[in-house]
């Protein structure tokens, strides 16, 4: 699973760039989380707007993340596809994050809280 | 070998029409991203049927999360093996037979279908998400072979066009 990041006001984001976040990816993601971590500020927002898949695999790789983040950094959510946030919601784990219903694009722009 | 050349499958359908009856069979054998080759293969050869776009969300979630549960249990440790995986249209669902050679589920049963009791869970959802999204699921051991059955309902526009 590629990752880039921005750094953005007191936040990193971090940008999915495929489109499947799945079994297949599921550790390589954790290890590219723990590759960022290290440097991150306290806020970190996932953005997967291009994720348009992502199984029970990939949702407990986020929820790895968002636990090697913590307690010293907070992994927040933007941009779901539909058949992504229908998996959070479905297992409940919707109410772990904070949702963004758009990832920020640029530093004026604020953030819409879903 | 090319990945492509290593799927096969056999479509069987009375029309292309949404609405009509189908039946389609994909066969692949477990490896490294097989499960994404065969969903890929799945998708696309469902796309013709008229399934809605939530339908066809569900049914990827839902069959990603039973070729997962056999490639990371039934074949553990890549173990060789074949996974077959049947589907069929009847009136307002689909039927997915799904049969492997690997290991049989502990205590020949389902494992429960309810969400993991941790905080913050890293896994033991697939069960629940398959079920969610079920009308009925049923596991047999035959012949030294694990047969899934799960039975999907399906939007009523898919049925009544």
């Amino acid at each position: 699973m590629k990752l880039e990041t921005e750094p953005m006001q007191e936040a990193l984001i971090v940008r999915a760039l495929e489109p499947r976040l799945d079994a297949a990816v599921a550790v390589q993601f954790k290890d590219a989380i723990r590759g960022i971590a290290g440097d991150a500020p306290d806020r970190v927002i996932l953005d997967l707007e291009r994720v348009t898949f992502l199984d029970s695999s990939g949702l407990g790789a986020v929820i790895g993340a968002m636990k090697l983040l913590s307690p010293d950094h907070r992994l927040e959510l933007a941009a779901l596809n539909p058949a992504v946030a229908k998996v959070f919601k479905l297992t409940k784990m919707d109410a772990l994050f904070t949702i963004h219903e758009t990832a920020p694009k640029g530093p004026a722009e604020p953030f819409h809280a879903s | 070998m090319r990945a492509e050349q290593q799927l096969r499958i056999r479509q069987r359908m009375s029309s292309k029409t949404p609405g009509k009856h189908f039946e389609l069979r994909v066969l692949y054998p477990n490896r490294t991203f097989a499960v994404r080759e065969a969903l890929a293969t799945t998708m696309q050869a469902l796309e013709g049927y008229g399934l809605s776009p939530c339908d066809s969300v569900n049914v990827e979630l839902v069959l990603a999360e039973a070729l997962n549960n056999i490639a990371e249990h039934a074949y553990k440790d890549d173990t060789r093996g074949m996974v077959e995986l049947q589907i069929a249209h009847r009136d307002n669902s689909l039927v997915c037979v799904i049969i492997d050679d690997g290991a049989p589920m502990p205590n020949a049963t389902l494992p429960a279908c309810t969400l993991p009791e941790d905080d913050m869970p890293e896994g033991g959802f697939g069960w629940f998400v398959i079920q969610s999204l079920s009308q009925s699921v049923q596991y047999q051991r035959v012949n030294d072979r694990n047969h899934l059955v799960i039975e999907m309902a399906l939007d009523r526009s898919m049925t009544s066009s």
